[in-house]
């Protein structure tokens, strides 16, 4: 469904992103994990259409996005949850929601997808009317995964949903997550913790430094050293050996 | 009665500040943009009023019409002025950095003003339009001309219009949006070119309320 081939992105002199190939099946759950600084966003924004890559192919449904504005991908399919969540504090929970159907134009199903996300999420129905910057960091999380819900994507990318989570509120932010893949979405996560990345997806890509240092499934990769060798980039079992 | 009458001289005024800000505003707030080209619509404006002549008398042209279409003339001028403003000197750099933009703007105020110069040359010229608007009117001791309650009625009606706009409409949800994270507004699917076009022609809209406010 999506194909990625020879991927490259920078800021200014700065390679981001340095060729990197990866593909995400429809149905299926895909996570890129990675230290800071590995590219994972980068990429991410790039498949959104949010960042121009410098070079390589991206390939979604058959037809190429790169070069496609974040308005044209959107429509196509492609809804981007960012890292941070970038709710709109200023803007009430019914208004950060409504914003996301706006393209859209069958009002019907508007309103049914509404009431889907509203159920999946009973919280934001009692907050719907007041001001989504007074939301607490996990109903934010589930605010910004409805509103990418609300744009009819076939594929979410969605940015470190982890991030500054407690615990709990984490698992709950993936049992949706899988939820949603059960009901046939697809969903390619990025997660800095390869614990989690390794329980939740189906198949794992391990960036660093702009490329994939290591993929499989995540069946295969679960308790390979080589996981944590190309994460961190030595071997983890004897510290001091470069892998 | 001095007090009094100082306020209501205070209040057309400010209406007048209050409409030029907003105009200012409303482009900072959804493109980080501080449009030094904002004085340049009103400027425009305030020529389009006049027949297009280097001659040192100037000749009322759309400031001869009567008054509600020659409004309507200016605010339509304004608005496109502004729209081709953005077009031309702005659409190009979108995504460039709030430095760039701003240069930019010089570079828009500068041309607008040339052109201005090159038509109608550097000649200070007066004119004398809507005389029946200037009549003072006694309101008890107070002396108000027919125009300041003309500004100050027009902006309180602007006021309450843009608001019930940025609260209540599709467009104005979105440029809200777009203020407060232009990027994330586009993941949405937000049209960048629908937002900021609009931000321009409200802004153009605020500018020629001035002109017609102030210059006439």
């Amino acid at each position: 469904m999506l194909i990625l081939e020879n991927v490259k992105a920078n800021y200014g002199h700065v390679a981001a992103v340095r060729g990197v190939s990866m593909t995400v099946e429809e149905g299926e759950v895909v996570c890129i994990a990675g230290p800071n600084g590995a590219g994972k966003s980068t990429l991410m924004h790039c498949i959104a259409g949010a960042k121009k890559p410098a070079g390589g192919t991206i390939i979604f449904a058959g037809r190429s996005v790169v070069g496609e504005s974040t308005e044209i991908t959107v429509r196509r399919g492609i809804s981007l949850v960012p890292e941070g969540r970038r709710i709109f504090g200023g803007l009430s929970v019914e208004e950060n929601l409504k914003l996301a159907t706006h393209y859209r134009e069958n009002r019907g199903e508007i309103k049914n997808d509404l009431d889907r996300v509203l159920d999946m999420f009973p919280i934001l129905r009692e907050r719907y009317k007041s001001g989504a910057g007074k939301l607490s960091g996990g109903e934010q999380q589930m605010l910004a995964i409805s509103r990418a819900l609300l744009t009819r994507p076939r594929i979410m990318l969605v940015d470190e949903p982890a991030l500054g989570l407690a615990p709990q509120i984490v698992d709950q932010v993936y049992d949706t997550l899988l939820d949603l893949r059960d009901e046939g979405m697809t969903l390619l996560i990025v997660e800095q913790s390869v614990e989690r990345a390794l329980e939740n997806a189906d198949r794992l890509y391990v960036m660093r430094s702009g490329l994939v240092e290591l993929s499989g499934t995540t069946d295969a990769l679960w308790g390979d050293d080589r996981v944590g060798q190309a994460y961190f980039g030595f071997d983890t079992q004897n510290p001091g050996t470069s892998a | 009665m001095i007090v009094p009458q100082y306020a209501v001289d205070a209040v057309a005024l400010g209406s007048l500040y209050a409409l030029t800000a907003l105009g200012i505003g409303l482009t900072f707030g959804v493109m980080r943009l501080i449009n030094f080209a904002h004085d340049d619509f009103v400027m425009a404006g305030g020529y389009a009023l006049t027949v297009p002549s280097t001659a040192i008398a100037a000749t009322l042209f759309i400031g001869d019409w009567p008054w509600p279409a020659m409004i309507l003339a200016i605010l339509l001028i304004v608005m496109l002025i502004a729209l081709l403003t953005e077009r031309i000197a702005f659409r190009p750099l979108r995504g460039s950095s709030p430095a760039t933009l701003l240069i930019s703007s010089f570079a828009a105020s500068f041309a607008l003003q040339q052109i201005a110069r090159f038509v109608w040359n550097s000649d200070a010229k007066g004119i004398g339009v809507g005389n029946a608007l200037n009549k003072a009117i006694n309101i008890g001791a107070l002396r108000v001309t027919g125009l300041d309650i003309i500004t100050m009625a027009i902006t309180l009606v602007l006021l309450v219009g843009l608001v019930f706009f940025l609260k209540f409409t599709r467009h104005g949800l979105q440029i809200r949006a777009a203020s407060e994270d232009f990027e994330m507004a586009r993941l949405l699917g937000v049209k960048a070119n629908t937002v900021i076009a609009i931000a321009f022609a409200l802004s153009g809209a605020l500018a020629g309320v001035v002109v017609i406010s102030a210059l006439i």
